[in-house]
C-alpha cells in the first residue's frame, strides 16, 4: 500500500514536469496571444472586441496567404509523400544498401537552410523577376528534397515490418503489384503513413524560413503565405494583427483536430 | 544637464542589429527601449511604419519641446510625416549637386541659380551627349554616389510614399518616365556610379556629382539644388534621429532628455556634423580640425533652403533593396522595361502597405 502510494507520487511528480512545461511554454503564451488579439494595439491596451479579427479576415493579403498556405501545402505534402513512398520502395528492393540509403535520405534535413537556399538560388536563378511557376517549382522542389527522406524512413520502417507471407499468398492468388499495394500494403501501414503525413505537415509550416531566405519579406503573390503576413505585421509593430492571425490559425487547427477526433470516434463506435 | 534633474537615471546606449529584438522590446515596453535611434536606410522597420503603428510619440503633444523648435532653423520637415513630428534629428544629410565648373564652362552651360527643373536637366543631358559625340573626350553628366537608389527615385519615394493612406504611386506615368530617363542616360554613357565619396581630384570627368551628406562635406565647392518638378517638389532629406518609444514607462524622463537634447546649449556641443549650425541666428565657425573645408555662405544658403522644403527620405527597406539588387540591374541591362519595373514595385508596395 505504502509502495503503491510512493509510486503514484513519483508518477505525479514526473508528470508534473512536462505539464508545467506545457503550460509555461505553450498554453500561457497562447493565452497571452489571445489577450493581445483583443487589444487595440501593443501601445494602447483599450479593448477592441473583435475588430482585429475583422480586420485580419477582411484583409486580402491574409486571405491570400491562407489560401496559398492550403494550396501549396496540399501540393507539397502530396508530392513529398508520393516521393517518399517511391524512395521507401526503392530502399526496400535494395535492402543491402538500406543503411547507406537512409543516411543519404536524412542528409538534406541536416544541411543548414542558408546553404541549401543559396544553392537553389544559383541553380534556379531566383530573384523577384523569376516567373512565378519557376519560383513555385523551386520552393516545392526544395521542400521535397529536404523532407521526403524523413517520410521515406518512416514508411520504409513500416513496410519492412510487414509479414512477407501475406504478400506471398496474395501474389500466389494472382494479385498485381498495384493491387497488392492499394489493398494490402497501404492499409496495413496506414498509421505510419499518417505519421509521415503529420511530419511532412510540420515541416511544411517551417517552409517559411526557406521562402524568406529566397524571396525576402515580400515574395511573388503566389508564394505569399500567412507566415509572411504575420512576420511583416510583427515587424510593423502590429502585435494585435499578429495575435489575431495566430489565434485564427490556432482555432482552425483545433477545429480540424476535433473534427478528425469525432470522425475517428464514430468509426470506432461503428466497428 | 539631464543628470541635474535625474541624478539616479543612467543613460545606456545599445546597438541592436536584429529588427525582431527591436520590435519585441519596443512593443513589450518595460525596461527595454525608451529612446529609439532611427536610421531608415539600415533598418528593416521603417520610421513611417513605426509612426503608423503608434510606436513613436508625437512630439507635438509637448509644448515645451515645440517651443525649443523656435530656436532652430526650419529643419523639422525631415522628421515630420503627415503632420506628426516624431523625432529629433541627430545628423542631417541632404542632396546637393556639386558642379565641375571647368567642365560647365567647356560645354557652355550656364550654372542655374536657384531651382531648376527636370526638363532642364534633360536638356543638359542632350547637350552633354552632343558634346561627347563631337569632342575627343568623354564626360559624364552625373556621378551618382548614392546609397541604394539614385537621387530621382529617392525624391519620388519621399514625395509620393504615403504610409498612412497606403499609397506609393509606383505605377504612375511620372515614375515610368523617370525610369525611362534614367535608362536613356545610362545607355548614353552619361551616368557614372560610385560609392566612394570621392574628392574632386579623384573623380572621373563628371559635370555633376550627386551625393548625400552633411553641410561641412560640401565645403566651398560650387553646388546647386537638385532638379525638381511637380512630382518632385520637395527635397528628400535623410536624418539619423532620436524618437521616444510610446510604450516606455519612463516617458517623463524621455521627454526631458529630448528637451535637453534640443536645447541650444546641447546643440552647440553636438558631434561635428551639426556643430551648432542648426540654431537660428547662429552660424558658428565650424572647427576645421574636424572637417575638411570651410563652408561657403552660398552652400549654407542652399542647405537651409533644402531644409525648409524637405520631406523625410523614407524607405520601405525590402522594396528599396529589391529595386537596387534586382530591378535596376535588370532595367539597365535591358532585361525588363520601365513598365515592368514599375509594375513589380507597385505589387511589392501594395503588399507592404496593404497588409
Amino acid at each position: 500500500m505504502k509502495n503503491r502510494f510512493k509510486t503514484q507520487c513519483k508518477l505525479i511528480a514526473l508528470g508534473a514536469i512536462p505539464t508545467i512545461g506545457f503550460l509555461a511554454f505553450y498554453l500561457v503564451p497562447l493565452g497571452m496571444t489571445f489577450k493581445y488579439s483583443f487589444m487595440k494595439s501593443a501601445f494602447d491596451s483599450v479593448p477592441a472586441g473583435f475588430d482585429n479579427y475583422s480586420y485580419v479576415w477582411e484583409n486580402e493579403y491574409f486571405l491570400l496567404g491562407l489560401s496559398n498556405l492550403l494550396k501549396m501545402g496540399l501540393f507539397c505534402c502530396t508530392f513529398a509523400f508520393i516521393t517518399a513512398m517511391h524512395l521507401s520502395f526503392l530502399t526496400l528492393r535494395h535492402r543491402r544498401l538500406a543503411g547507406l540509403a537512409l543516411a543519404v535520405l536524412l542528409l538534406p534535413l541536416m544541411i543548414p537552410s542558408v546553404c541549401a537556399v543559396n544553392l537553389w538560388k544559383k541553380v534556379f536563378e531566383i530573384n523577384i523577376l523569376t516567373p512565378p511557376f519557376i519560383a513555385f517549382f523551386a520552393l516545392t522542389a526544395l521542400f521535397i528534397w529536404k523532407c521526403a527522406g524523413t517520410a521515406a524512413l518512416i514508411l520504409y520502417t513500416a513496410l519492412s515490418q510487414l509479414p512477407q507471407d501475406i504478400m506471398d499468398a496474395a501474389s500466389l492468388d494472382g494479385c498485381s503489384e498495384m493491387r497488392l499495394f492499394f489493398s494490402i500494403r497501404f492499409p496495413m501501414i496506414r498509421p505510419q503513413a499518417a505519421l509521415a503525413v503529420l511530419f511532412l505537415s510540420m515541416f511544411y509550416f517551417r517552409l517559411y524560413k526557406e521562402s524568406y531566405l529566397m524571396f525576402g519579406l515580400y515574395p511573388p503573390e503566389q508564394m505569399y503565405l500567412v507566415q509572411h503576413y504575420m512576420n511583416n505585421q510583427y515587424l510593423k509593430m502590429n502585435a494585435q494583427y499578429v495575435s489575431a492571425a495566430a489565434g485564427s490559425l490556432a482555432m482552425i487547427c483545433v477545429f480540424l483536430f476535433s473534427f478528425t477526433f469525432v470522425i475517428r470516434g464514430k468509426r470506432y463506435r461503428l466497428c | 544637464m539631464f543628470h541635474i534633474r535625474y541624478p539616479n537615471v543612467s543613460i545606456v546606449e545599445r546597438r541592436i542589429d536584429d529588427p525582431r529584438i527591436i520590435a519585441t522590446e519596443i512593443m513589450a515596453g518595460g525596461e527595454g527601449i525608451d529612446l529609439v535611434g532611427l536610421q531608415d536606410s539600415f533598418m528593416t522597420i521603417s520610421a513611417a511604419m513605426l509612426l503608423k503603428s503608434g510606436a513613436l510619440v508625437d512630439l507635438n503633444q509637448y509644448p515645451e519641446l515645440a517651443q525649443l523648435k523656435d530656436n532652430c532653423l526650419d529643419l523639422f520637415g525631415c522628421v515630420t510625416i503627415s503632420g506628426k513630428w516624431y523625432a529629433v534629428p541627430e545628423t542631417i544629410d541632404e542632396h546637393l549637386f556639386q558642379v565641375d565648373t571647368t567642365l560647365a564652362a567647356k560645354i557652355g552651360w550656364q550654372i542655374p541659380d536657384g531651382r531648376w527643373s527636370v526638363d532642364e536637366f534633360r536638356e543638359l543631358a542632350r547637350r552633354v551627349k552632343k558634346w561627347n559625340e563631337t569632342a575627343a573626350e568623354h564626360i559624364y553628366l552625373l556621378q551618382d554616389d548614392n546609397y541604394l537608389l539614385p537621387y530621382f527615385f529617392h525624391a519620388f519615394q519621399a514625395n509620393h510614399l504615403d504610409v498612412f493612406a497606403g499609397r506609393a504611386d509606383y505605377d504612375s506615368e511620372a515614375y515610368v518616365e523617370l525610369l525611362r530617363m534614367w535608362k536613356d542616360l545610362n545607355d548614353s554613357g552619361l551616368i557614372c556610379k560610385s560609392f566612394n565619396r570621392m574628392k574632386p581630384s579623384q573623380r572621373p570627368d563628371a559635370l555633376l556629382y550627386d551625393y548625400r551628406s552633411a553641410l561641412p562635406d560640401f565645403g566651398e565647392y560650387t553646388c546647386i539644388l537638385p532638379p525638381d518638378d511637380d512630382e518632385l517638389s520637395k527635397y528628400p532629406v535623410y536624418s539619423c534621429a532620436l524618437a521616444i518609444n510610446s510604450n516606455t514607462p519612463h516617458l517623463e524622463e524621455a521627454v526631458y532628455f529630448m528637451r535637453c537634447y534640443l536645447s541650444p546649449e546641447a546643440l552647440r556641443q553636438q558631434f561635428y556634423l551639426n556643430y551648432g549650425y542648426w540654431l537660428k541666428g547662429e552660424a558658428p565657425e565650424l572647427d576645421t580640425r574636424y572637417i575638411y573645408e570651410k563652408v561657403s555662405d552660398e552652400n549654407r544658403e542652399l542647405w537651409n533652403y533644402v531644409l525648409k522644403n524637405s520631406v523625410p527620405e523614407l524607405y520601405l527597406y525590402d522594396i528599396s533593396r529589391v529595386q537596387y539588387n534586382a530591378l535596376f540591374p535588370a532595367l539597365l541591362e535591358g532585361q525588363i522595361g520601365p513598365e515592368r519595373f514599375a509594375a513589380v514595385s507597385r505589387q511589392l508596395a501594395d503588399m507592404a502597405l496593404g497588409e
